[in-house]
């Protein structure tokens, strides 16, 4: 079944001789459950592509359908409501409210979508991220790992359609890194969650079904692992 | 230039907006200081030339120093200036002035300085040249119709008086008469001396020091020549150093000795607005309020000032950070604030003291035009360099300080952790807990508000604190005015009923009421009332006993008028009341509050015991032979029902006060055939142009209240531009500090913001949440805000207390102007922040923060 299929899409910076293609005519699918890794230098549009999928941004032109649906159809206030229903986003810096605690933070897409939380689901996630005993900490008081195991907990709890990471473990030792890469594996495994991970790390990349390599905003190669 | 020199710069003009309000608020403080000292000085200035205009430009004079002796005061170190005047003697005055109390002219000789600095206020004419010239004054003049005149001749038989015992009078004796001031007792006894004067000018009448008000004499002056001066000279003298001029002049008045010390007089006026005063009292009434207001005003500035700098500190955390991580020193990093603060200074405060200034000369040239012509005096703008000075010093210790200590903190950031933390305030979990209900009642937004105004405590009390400070002195203030207005006159004057009161000379009813008619055909009057009255004594029963204790048996006046309004008048008073009209005609309305101090404190009460619908027995009064006391047996008793008693009700004519019993013009008619026809009260639309018409009628007197009212009207104009403009500047100090705020806080959350909206809160959501927070924060400086002005209003209450009856009353209007200014300017900050925010794009906020 596809979920996600991005159709010619563009993102222009800038005019005339300033003009940057960040995402250059990109088109590709993805069906779900796959685990998709894209990897490419920096300053290739890796992170500009991301956010066009997870409707942060919006595009110069093309089309983003996330299962079955024109994202960029939506007004605004029903994209932000599509967000926190069908997307969930891990960024590098974690990016959690500081003044919330691990599960405040964890649960605020319910809360914003103003859902009752599933007990037993919060508590079942909360032991999976390893988060039970820290559950009433704020993210200062957090490592660089728990934290971004909060923003993992914080992306899945409403089951998203896609779940997009932006180098998740490029602020990370490579202990946390293993952490984080097997969450990511386990919540596509046992919730058969399709997730999109851009990394520069070659373990995340191999683990991945699909490598899709992008350079100059273009995909040069797209690949599926053995 | 150094790159942190450059950086500085480069950040100022970046954030233009932070820098434009931190530049305001250092402006306005500095300003405010400076126009307070500023003010200050130019009124105390203008006082004091007032001062020295009608009284002389002098700190003391010694009186009757022989010849001799002269040049041990004159060659005194310590004198600056000095002018010398005598009294050549007394003369009667031979033509004859209305005022038959003035018999005698003084004349006195003056030396060249002392004409032109011994307070002589020349109107018309020229000062005398030689001793054959000499100046009269205004009173003599218009006396006796322009009989004296300038370029006439005097003739003068000098002379001394002497009392009846045989003892020569000086200018502080009064005339001496018989008990009964039928007859005068005083001797004029002429020296031989003769003299002829020729009038060279009229001047305004001397202050009370040289003619006391009770003086038989009128002051004339004439020169004196330096080889004319006796032995019997009066010494005026200015000192180097007017603040020691109690001492030196203790001391040179008794340099013969204990026994032989000089008499002398200091100059009050002139010295009490020089800031010397003997009497401390006064003064001191007045500088504590001065220093409440100027405290008020300091601790509103140091408070923007330092916010501003904290503020601009916090949003550079992370730059701090980096410059440190590249290994900027700590030295290099406070003296990069230092250089922040410096710059901002530089220009902020020269355009406060400009506009401190700039106001100063505008609020002088406001009261000048006013109330000069009122109060009788040139208020003139002068250039307050000690206000600039005070200003601009406690400005920059200000800033100073408030730039020093974060500027050591920053100084002190450990790199990683200013870049990694976004915010200056460390978080601690226990602090931003949250009852459940929050969250219940306002759901996810609601939590985050929340959990924000109690993370940014420090931040918010201090915008707490400066919309606290505005909203209780403005609660204060406004019910100073409340207290002070409410009651002097003006309310009183406003409310009349009547700015015109003429009275008849005439004797007879039926003359008079032909007069009053006549008066009544006049044009431009709005409404009038022609009072009838009589007197009667009301019973020795009725007594107040409490009140004739406080007074004293013989103080108890039991004899009142009896006043007969107009029907209309009548009726529309009774109306009040809450009487039918026909009821009313069966009776009189009594009118006898008192209002007394009593046990540190004004108390109300009435001068008799009468209940409302009591029948009381009273006497008629027979006017002419009120004096001679008939005793109350052989008057003609009657009983008169008493319907109502007036409170705060007034009619034309009868106001607080009198004591009177109100009747209608039948009901006194019947009951006191010997009545008569008292004022007419007039409200004329034009009062001064009404006045000269009245003029030109004969037998007939009357006052003009306009002139007053128009004078406590000024007076109040000037009052309310001191305490609202003082409101104002105080709440914009206030509105800049709760703008730094806001909008600060805002903007180091956008990045949280930005989050919010990635994991799909939508703009409505944002808002709500937004609004709700400014509704906590309204909500919390209120509740702390509220309390405090009204505290502060009640202890004014019981300040004026003391010495008014008045009941308390919650200031509701003002409680309702400051909820809804604390609701508009918060709600007006986060709708300007929330725009700036909601221009923003996510992802670019996101990756700006994370670079
Ligand atoms: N707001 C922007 N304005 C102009 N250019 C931008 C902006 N955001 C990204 N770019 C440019 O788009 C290109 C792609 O950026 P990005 O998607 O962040 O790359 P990556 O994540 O692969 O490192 C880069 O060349 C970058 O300079
Ligand atoms: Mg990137």
């Amino acid at each position: 079944m596809e979920i996600l299929r991005v159709e010619n899409l563009n993102k222009v910076y800038g005019k005339g001789e300033n003009e940057v293609r960040a995402v250059d005519n990109v088109s590709f699918q993805v069906e779900k459950g796959e685990f998709v890794a894209i990897i490419g230098s920096s300053g290739s549009g890796k992170s500009t592509l991301l956010h066009l999928i997870g409707g942060v941004d919006r595009p110069t032109s093309g089309k983003v359908y996330i299962d079955g649906k024109d994202i960029y159809q939506l007004s605004n206030d029903n994209l932000a409501i599509f967000r926190r229903r069908q997307i969930g986003l891990i960024y590098q810096f974690y990016n959690l409210i500081p003044i919330l605690n691990v599960e405040e933070n964890i649960t605020l897409p319910c809360d914003l979508d103003e859902q009752k939380v599933n007990a037993e689901k919060l508590q079942d996630l909360l032991k999976t991220l390893g988060l039970e005993k820290r559950k009433k900490h704020l993210p200062n008081e957090l490592s660089g790992g728990q934290q971004q195991r909060v923003s993992i907990g914080r992306a899945i709890i409403n089951s998203p359609a896609i779940m997009l990471a932006d180098e998740p473990t490029g602020n990370l030792d490579s202990k946390a890194s293993e952490e984080i890469i097997s969450l990511l594996k386990l919540s596509n495994k046992k919730y058969n969650q399709t997730v999109i991970v851009i990394t520069h790390d070659e373990k995340i990349a191999l683990e991945a079904d699909r490598i899709i390599t992008i350079e100059d905003g273009k995909i040069i190669k797209d690949e599926r692992n053995g | 230039m150094s790159v942190l020199k450059k950086l500085t710069i480069r950040n100022l003009k970046l954030n233009r907006k932070r820098t434009i309000t931190t530049i305001i608020g250092i402006m306005l403080s500095t300003a405010l200081i400076c126009a307070t000292f500023g003010l200050g000085t130019s009124f105390q200035k203008s006082l004091l030339q007032d001062a020295i205009k009608s009284s002389g430009d002098y700190h003391a004079t010694f009186y009757h120093i022989p010849k001799e002796e002269q040049k041990y005061i004159t060659e005194n170190r310590q004198i600056d200036s000095y002018f010398i005047t005598q009294d050549l003697g007394y003369a009667e005055i031979e033509k004859e002035l209305p005022d038959s109390y003035n018999r005698y002219w003084l004349i006195k000789q003056y030396d060249e300085k002392a004409l032109t600095n011994n307070g002589v206020q020349l109107v018309e004419g020229r000062l005398p040249e030689n001793e054959n010239e000499i100046l009269i004054q205004d009173r003599a003049a218009d006396y006796s119709n322009q009989e004296y005149q300038i370029g006439d001749m005097m003739h003068l038989k000098i002379g001394e008086r002497y009392s009846s015992t045989g003892e020569k009078l000086g200018v502080t004796n009064p005339l001496e008469t018989t008990e009964d001031d039928e007859q005068v007792l005083e001797k004029f006894v002429p020296t031989g001396e003769e003299k002829e004067y020729k009038i060279v000018g009229i001047m305004k009448r001397p202050s009370s020091e040289l003619e006391p008000y009770y003086a038989p004499f009128l002051v004339c002056i004439t020169y004196l020549p330096e080889d004319k001066i006796v032995g019997n000279a009066d010494i005026s003298v200015k000192y180097k150093d007017v603040t020691k001029t109690y001492e030196i002049t203790e001391e040179i008045s008794k340099q013969n000795g204990e026994e032989n010390s000089y008499e002398y007089i200091t100059n009050g006026d002139v010295l009490r607005w020089s800031g010397v005063s003997k009497s401390a009292n006064i003064a001191t009434t007045l500088y504590v309020v001065v220093g409440i207001v100027v405290g008020i005003i300091i601790f509103s500035s140091v408070f923007v000032i330092r916010n501003s700098f904290r503020i601009m500190i916090t949003e550079k955390y992370r730059q701090y950070g980096m410059l440190a991580s590249i290994g900027a020193t700590s030295k290099q990093i406070k003296r990069n604030v230092l250089q922040e603060a410096f710059y901002l200074g530089a220009i902020a405060i020269p355009l406060g003291i400009l506009g401190s200034l700039l106001a100063v000369f505008i609020l002088v040239l406001l009261v000048q035009n006013l109330i000069g012509e009122y109060a009788n005096m040139e208020f003139t703008f002068y250039f307050p360099w000690m206000a600039i000075l005070i200003g601009t010093i406690l400005s920059i210790v200000t800033i100073y300080l408030s730039s020093i200590i974060p500027a050591r903190k920053a100084a002190k950031i450990s790199p990683i952790e200013a870049i990694r933390s976004n915010t200056e305030i460390k978080i601690n979990r226990k602090k931003i807990q949250a009852p459940k209900w929050v969250k219940k009642l306002f759901k996810i937004g609601g939590l985050i508000s929340y959990k924000n105004l109690k993370r940014s405590k420090k931040q918010y009390r201090t915008t707490v604190i400066s919309i606290v400070v505005s909203i209780a002195i403005f609660l204060a203030l406004t019910s100073i005015i409340q207290y002070a207005f409410g009651f002097t006159d003006i309310y009183y004057y406003e409310n009349i009923g009547y700015n015109i009161v003429v009275r008849s000379e005439e004797e007879e009813n039926e003359k008079i009421l032909q007069q009053y008619n006549e008066i009544s055909k006049i044009e431009g009057i709005e409404q009038y009332s022609i009072q009838k009255m009589a007197y009667i004594t009301i019973g020795k029963e009725y007594d107040n006993k409490e009140l004739a204790e406080y007074y004293g048996e013989s103080q108890s006046d039991r004899t009142i008028p009896m006043i007969a309004i107009e029907d209309k008048y009548y009726d529309e008073l009774v109306q009040k009341l809450g009487i039918s009209k026909e009821e009313a005609r069966t009776g009189a309305i009594l009118a006898d509050n008192v209002s007394y101090y009593k046990d540190n404190k004004y108390t109300t009460s009435n001068q008799f015991t009468i209940k409302e619908g009591e029948t009381i027995k009273c006497y008629q009064e027979n006017l002419e032979e009120r004096e001679e006391e008939t005793p109350i047996e052989n008057k003609k008793q009657m009983e008169i029902k008493i319907l109502k008693r007036l409170g705060e009700e007034q009619t034309i004519g009868i106001g607080r006060g009198t004591h009177c019993l109100i009747v209608t013009e039948e009901f006194l008619q019947n009951h006191m055939p010997n009545y008569r026809i008292s004022n007419m009260y007039i409200q004329a639309e034009n009062p001064d142009e009404f006045s000269k018409e009245l003029d030109t009628m004969e037998k007939i007197g009357y006052t003009n209240y306009n002139e007053s009212l128009k004078e406590t009207r000024a007076i109040r104009t000037v009052i309310y531009i001191f305490v609202y403009g003082f409101i104002a500047v105080i709440t914009l100090i206030g509105v800049t500090n709760i703008f730094n705020t806001i909008t600060t806080n805002m903007l180091l959350r956008s990045k949280e913001f930005a989050m919010l909206k990635s994991v799909g809160m939508t703009a409505k959501e944002f808002n709500n949440m937004i609004r709700l927070e400014s509704i906590f924060y309204g909500l919390k400086s209120l509740i702390i805000g509220l309390p405090i002005g009204l505290l502060l209003s009640y202890a004014l209450y019981k300040g004026f207390g003391t010495s008014m009856e008045i009941t308390y009353q919650i200031p509701w209007a003002s409680i309702g102007i400051a909820v809804l200014f604390v609701f508009i300017i918060v709600f007006i900050t986060m709708k300007y922040s929330l725009n700036k925010i909601n221009k923003q794009n996510i992802i670019e906020t996101i990756r700006n923060d994370n670079i």
